[in-house]
């Protein structure tokens, strides 16, 4: 046991100097915010604004950037468990390291140089994180299935070198144990708490609340866990609701792309098809705002009719999030994979392996030819040498860009096409195990 | 009821074209206003205690700062405004400007950008990528105004000259950082034909570091200053901070007979 754990922290601390340069911006940003008691929505808010104007003379002359107007800055667009759990982090950091704010204009590539201790103390409670959602795999689903998350490499780069959604994980996991133990009200809790940190697990509530209508649990069971839920959720989100009201336009407004067939618009732009402003700001969120609500009741609506267990019905509404969002990045893969393992743990097949592998394997090639990969090593190189890097806003004279969109396409449809797969895959595999899940 | 069922989709059709029909008078009707309506000349973005007026269509007003009363206190110019990047001069009001108005939080940006330089000069390649950022905001009794510098390559060298442009100037005062003068309710035709004003303001603009100062007059007195800001290797795509001001008004006070 304690091998593979001192293995992946190994791994992950290997890690530490290296990170996505627009997100490490964002995490120190962060830092900079909280120890300056100044909301980071505000920052977003500002930045926003002044990303519009900065872009407005662009959205009539062109020519000066690669690409299409930028109706927000890409910053702190979460919810706001990880300000409060990073508040103290920053205080204290920002007590021995002198902290400014550093920020490159929209669709520039950051370039900062920034102390490699940061990482360390930014990414300490993600590998915690990490480690407590492998213990929780341990108790649904044995050694075998935590190990596998753990030493996985998109969780490992996930955590080691880009984004918080250990910190969603973790809480959700905890969720989907409590409630499998019938801790209704601690279950209904964590999985807000999950909510808080990262929007994805919000939409496991309904699946929970389903499953345990299937079940035919008690009316106060209903009412602990929707109350308890609700009632979490509200006072995370209640005091911030400003910036969360700011946070759900980016989403709402924001295009589609990655590993999504909305990035088809991305790879038209590339040939030079002119004239996408219409299809990417405005029929691209409006097809997204269909979408994800309808892939979702329909995993609802499945999961109702079929009577699916838990594990199941976790990994089909993830896949449903997947499959409808305009948007996945490659980090918004990461809980599925527990749950997956979970879900192959409980009703094992050949295809659930397959499924397992291939769905985590896509979005790390996603990555490594996307970001692309070498560009982890930036904050690195930066902080190895005297020079300041002018990398200009995109990568696009660097890599071949039509190859490198086509690229980028066969990938995203391959993820598409195995979450179809998946979705009929989990599906038709408890089938076998639908009575048992009946009262 | 069979009715209806058997001629659905005719029933449907023609409920479709009497809705269009209905759609094409409105649209008749409102396409007079819609022909005639005017572009905006300008944005307000309204305070509590000042307005900043921003005009769209000239070089002038970017913005210009109000009290409640109306009475312009200091016009920030664009067209005399300039700034010179590695040896290359011109006044904002030549360059592409764009405006964002948060009005709920009282913030304006306005962003100056360098590219229609690029595609007027004749030698392009002397006109650097670069742009100006302005931040104005209403703080209850003050006004921040911020300019940055965002080069979008390398520059060495950066001067902005910004002009405070306010006809007429009165009781004007430095001390250290801070002006003082008394703002009228006067246009500018008025004063110079030296009319009685009904209200004077007393207004304070404090400004960063040490600019050099430069006053413009002619026959009728002071009529603008021109406050000049440097800064060397800027840090491309980020915002360097290049001028601060902070403008505070006092209550008009009306002018006895």
């Amino acid at each position: 046991m304690v091998g593979w754990i001192l293995l992946g922290l190994a791994v992950r601390l290997v890690l530490v100097p290296f990170h996505h340069p627009w997100d490490l911006q964002t995490w120190y940003n962060m830092f900079v915010d909280l120890a300056r008691d100044r909301s980071p929505y505000e920052t977003f808010r500002d930045l926003t604004y002044l990303t519009r104007a900065l872009w407005g003379e662009v959205a009539i002359t062109g020519k000066f950037f690669d690409g299409v107007r930028a109706s927000f800055y890409g910053y702190y667009a979460y919810p706001p468990l990880p300000l409060l759990l990073y508040y103290p982090l920053a205080k204290l950091y920002a007590a021995v390291h002198p902290l400014a704010y550093r920020f490159v204009v929209e669709g520039a590539v950051a370039a900062h140089r920034i102390p490699a201790s940061f990482g360390l103390v930014f990414k300490a409670p993600l590998f915690v994180a990490d480690l407590g959602v492998a213990l929780l795999l341990w108790r649904l689903a044995g050694e075998r299935a935590a190990r596998a998350f753990f030493l996985n490499p998109l969780v490992v780069l996930v955590s080691g070198a880009w984004m918080i959604d250990s910190l969603a994980a973790v809480f959700a996991v905890l969720g989907l144990l409590l409630a499998r133990q019938g801790r209704h009200g601690p279950a209904g809790a964590a999985l807000a708490l999950g909510a808080l940190a990262k929007w994805i697990p919000a939409v496991l509530w309904p699946a929970v609340g389903l499953w345990l209508l299937r079940r035919g649990a008690p009316p106060r069971a209903h009412l602990a866990f929707h109350a308890a839920f609700l009632t979490v959720l509200a006072a995370g989100l209640l005091p911030f609701w400003d910036g969360i009201r700011l946070v759900a336009e980016f989403h709402a407004q924001r295009p589609g792309g990655n590993l999504t067939p909305h990035i088809l618009l991305y790879v038209l732009a590339q040939f030079g098809v002119p004239h996408l402003d219409l299809a990417y700001h405005v029929i691209s969120p409006l097809v997204g705002t269909v979408t994800l609500p309808a892939a979702l009741l329909v995993a609802y609506v499945t999961i109702w009719r079929r009577a699916l267990p838990l594990s199941t019905a976790a990994a089909l509404v993830l896949i449903a999030f997947l499959l409808g969002s305009k948007t996945v990045n490659e980090p918004y893969v990461y809980l599925l994979l527990p749950i997956l393992l979970w879900e192959a743990a409980e009703r094992p097949t050949p295809a659930k392996t397959v499924l397992f592998r291939a769905v985590y394997a896509l979005p790390l090639a996603f990555a490594i030819v996307g970001v692309p990969v070498l560009m982890f090593a930036l904050p690195l190189y930066v902080h190895l040498t005297t020079l300041d890097p002018v990398v200009g806003y995109t990568l696009s004279p660097v890599l071949p860009r039509q190859p490198h969109a086509l690229a980028l396409a066969v990938i995203a449809l391959a993820f598409v096409g195995t979450l179809l797969w998946g979705w009929c895959t989990v599906l038709k595999e408890t089938e076998h195990a639908l009575p048992a899940a009946v009262p | 009821m069979p009715f209806l069922l058997r001629y659905l989709d005719r029933l449907l059709i023609a409920a479709g074209v009497l809705v269009l029909v209905a759609l094409s008078a409105r649209t008749l009707g409102s396409l007079e206003r819609a022909v005639v309506r005017d572009a905006p000349e300008a944005l307000r973005l309204e305070g509590e205690s000042y307005v900043l007026l921003y005009s769209l269509n000239s070089g002038m007003n970017k913005p210009a700062i109000l009290n409640t009363a109306g009475d312009v206190l200091v016009e920030l110019s664009g067209w005399n405004s300039e700034v010179v990047v590695d040896g290359v001069r011109a006044d904002l009001g030549r360059h592409g400007f764009h405006v964002e108005l948060d009005r709920e939080r009282g913030r304006g940006y306005l962003a100056f950008s360098s590219l229609p330089l690029r595609e007027s000069e004749p030698s392009r390649a002397e006109v650097r990528k670069y742009q100006i950022a302005q931040v104005a905001s209403l703080q209850g009794d003050r006004v921040v105004v911020e300019y940055a510098i965002i080069p979008n390559e390398p520059i060495h060298r950066a001067v902005l000259t910004l002009g405070l442009y306010r006809w007429y100037y009165t009781h004007l005062v430095r001390r250290g950082r801070t002006l003082s003068f008394q703002s009228s309710d006067l246009s500018r035709a008025a004063a110079e034909q030296h009319l009685r004003p009904r209200r004077l303001t007393p207004v304070q603009v404090t400004f960063s570091d040490d600019p050099q100062v430069e006053a413009l007059a002619n026959a009728h007195g002071i009529y603008a200053l021109a406050l000049r800001y440097e800064v060397r290797a800027p840090r491309p795509f980020q915002r360097t901070l290049l001028a601060r001001l902070v403008l505070r008004a006092g209550a008009p006070e009306p002018v006895s007979e």
